[in-house]
């Protein structure tokens, strides 16, 4: 018998026990701004922490605690808290960690609004990013600094599809006494557990597998529990009197929960990024189902990675699982349920084939998202990624004629047929040869 | 908080408030392989009461320095000395699991200085699985995942938390993994060669309070209901659908319980 409950169990019943009351089976969605004190000394007690509960719905929800707490046991981590966006997620982890004159490690291989954050916004106040390639582990050792706060990375680089060796980044940050950050959005739990291999915290785009509808924006900050931000002062946020709750310091009174507490205290407090208990009853929804999606999410992977190898009108197909991808062994390894459902290639005859391409499918859908549980395709070079240097695009592995695929549950032979039809058509209009 | 005891640097959380002088003392003293973070819903809440709070890390737990202990009356003697240096001279005293023990030979080696008695998912004797304490010493990351599994009732091991977000199973493995790497071995052989928990039972004529869990695997409440039996003045409380860690897993009744209890408590000699 098995210590705790499977992925498959908690995604359908973490954070959620009926109450006696209503008995309600369903996860009950809490549309309130706020809540009832029992009495004065129960108000008192949850502005002072001592107890949990919830006062305001910026800072907490029923509903989202549910989501909150699904998603904390599905990756295994002590504490979760959830925010109106993956973005918003990244910003709280960046803001909590580190303040002016702090520094910060990234992988370059990054989803694009999170390079704009790290690269263009957060230096406005004072924070600076080292960007360094994942696969260049000597650059990211050399670019640690004195006040180097955390080193940040995504397992599957978006679009570029590297495949980070999470475990050799992660002993350099052990070795370095530093945090590492992960946003695992492209593998979620189904495939990746990041806390078994050395991250500390996980972000999370909820919006994407997590969710799998496309109906909902969501994120989550998971922490690990297992980093001492105490050891020697480098994280004051966490290790030094806070300015309210009586000069509560996180990490003597919270340990393993210390960053999680300190980012409801403060970023949802202050900055106000909170989930609507609506959205985390939708995205609950999604979690579900993620097992089983996830399963036909990577069969269907496979079988349009053999359809576009094959293809008279593709030029080049990546993805980790390919025998030809830079990280394959990698992916092998680190990834043995699959190596995620977005795959990158480029239609014959370049741009202009591509978007001929784009234009033509009829099942898959054009449009800026990923993880969805419909097949959708884009354009990252004139779209997503259109903020980015030309020096940037390449450092980040995207090229002018990519298409980012982001494979769907759909009957696999009717995508076969519609990609079939669009890149026959994307032939013609670019006057290549049938 | 820090202090110095026997050389060692022995930390203690006070609920986020600093001792006054004539205010009661409460020791909260946690389970084998705890520390002071089993006890956050509870310091924060009797400080804030009123109650000047001591949640002990022992040697070798949490924050505090030094070797983990692998004596009851040891862990009992240094509880003493903390009581001394943060100038408590009675208390009541909560403890749980293995705490519970350290609370019984308190009351045994020195009444005087025990006010009252809070027992939580605690017995007598604790009769120690040998296997799990030898993984304590071997494969530590088995046997953490093993007294986490036991140590929660079926609530929390589907992730149902009061505090919102958290998850009681990673926390309880993560607060393991912050000791010293023999801290939960120790304190599992330390437990099992204690042998005066029943003596120092029908020995204490005080007032105490008994929460126990109904689904408690660790120390099962069977074996607590014997041991407020052997208590003269014991109130008792079964919670159900609850497991070992009941400060935790049900934190709102528990504090009721614990507040309701202090409340009929008679005046303390401090205050």
């Amino acid at each position: 018998m098995s210590l705790f409950h499977e992925l498959e169990t908690l995604a359908l019943h973490a954070g959620h026990i009926p109450d006696n009351e209503h008995g309600s089976r369903a996860v009950p969605i809490h549309l309130t701004t706020s809540y009832v004190f029992r009495d004065a000394r129960h108000a008192a007690a949850l502005y002072n922490l001592e107890e949990g509960g919830h006062l305001y719905s910026r800072i907490s929800n029923p509903t989202v605690a549910v989501l909150e707490q699904r998603v904390a046991a599905m990756e295994g981590g002590s504490a979760c808290v959830a925010t109106a966006s993956g973005m918003a997620a990244l910003h709280c982890v960046a803001t909590m960690l580190a303040s002016a004159g702090d520094h910060i490690v990234s992988t370059a291989q990054l989803y694009g609004a999170n390079i704009n954050l790290l690269k263009n916004t957060l230096p406005r106040f004072g924070v600076e990013t080292s960007f360094v390639h994942g696969r260049d582990l000597a650059g990211l050792k050399a670019a640690i600094r004195p006040n180097t706060k955390f080193i940040f990375c995504e397992m599957i680089g978006n679009p570029s599809l590297d495949v980070l060796d999470v475990d050799a980044v992660a002993l350099i940050a052990k070795e370095a006494g530093l945090p590492l950050v992960m946003d695992a959005t492209f593998c979620t739990p189904y495939l990746f557990k990041p806390f078994e291999h050395g991250v500390n915290v996980i972000i999370h785009s909820l919006t994407k597998w997590m969710g799998g509808h496309g109906v909902a924006l969501g994120g989550a900050i998971v922490e690990g529990g297992n980093f001492d931000w105490g050891k020697d002062g480098r994280w004051p946020t966490l290790s030094q009197p806070y300015y309210a709750l009586n000069g509560i310091v996180f990490w003597e009174e919270f340990g393993p929960i210390a960053l999680s507490s300190r980012i409801r205290a403060e970023a949802m407090y202050n900055f106000g990024p909170a989930m609507s208990p609506m959205t985390a009853f939708l995205l609950l929804q999604g979690i579900e189902t993620l097992p089983l999606r996830m399963e036909r999410h990577m069969k269907n992977t496979t079988e349009m990675l053999e359809f576009l190898c094959a293809h008279e009108a593709v030029e080049w197909v990546r993805h980790p699982s390919l025998a030809g991808h830079r990280d394959h062994e990698t992916a092998k390894r680190l990834l043995p349920m699959g190596a995620g459902s977005i795959i990158t290639f480029g239609v014959k005859g370049g741009r202009a084939a591509g978007q001929a391409f784009i234009e033509g499918v009829q099942v898959a859908s054009h449009l800026a998202n990923v993880g969805d549980a419909k097949t959708l395709v884009i354009h990252p070079a004139s779209t997503t990624h259109s903020h980015i240097s030309a020096q940037d695009m390449v450092a980040g592995g995207l090229s002018e004629d990519m298409i980012r695929l982001s494979v769907g549950l759909e009957s696999i032979a009717d995508l076969k047929a519609d990609f079939d039809r669009a890149l026959k058509g994307a032939l013609r209009k670019a006057g290549q040869p049938k | 908080m820090k202090t110095s005891i026997d050389a060692h640097t022995v930390h203690y959380a006070t609920g986020g408030r600093a001792h006054e002088k004539g205010k009661p003392f409460i020791v909260f003293l946690h389970g084998a392989g705890g520390s002071h973070l089993a006890w956050v819903l509870q310091t924060r809440a009797l400080a804030n009461d009123g109650w000047n709070v001591i949640a002990a890390d022992m040697p070798g737990h949490g924050f505090s320095g030094g070797e983990p202990l692998k004596d009851i009356g040891q862990m009992a003697s240094l509880v003493l000395a903390l009581m001394d240096n943060c100038g408590a001279r009675d208390a009541v005293v909560c403890g749980h699991s293995m705490g519970g023990l350290i609370a019984l030979e308190l009351a045994r080696i020195a009444p005087a200085r025990v006010r009252a008695l809070v027992f939580v998912g605690a017995s007598a004797s604790i009769a120690v699985n040998q296997q799990l304490v030898t993984l304590g010493y071997g494969d530590r990351e088995t046997a953490y995942r093993n007294m986490n599994s036991w140590g929660y009732g079926p609530a929390a091991h589907m992730a149902e938390n009061t505090w919102p977000g958290a998850n009681h199973i990673a926390y309880g493995i993560a607060v393991m993994r912050m000791n010293q790497p023999t801290a939960l071995a120790d304190g599992l052989s330390a437990c099992a060669v204690y042998t005066q928990g029943e003596a120092a039972a029908r020995g204490y004529d005080g007032p105490a309070l008994c929460v126990f869990g109904e689904y408690d695997r660790m120390t099962p409440s069977r074996n607590g209901l014997a041991l407020a039996a052997m208590l003269k003045h014991a109130e008792t409380h079964v919670l159900p659908r609850t497991g070992h860690s009941i400060h935790t897993e049900k934190p709102r009744e528990f504090n009721a319980f614990v507040r309701e209890f202090l409340a009929r408590l008679p005046a303390a000699i401090d205050a």
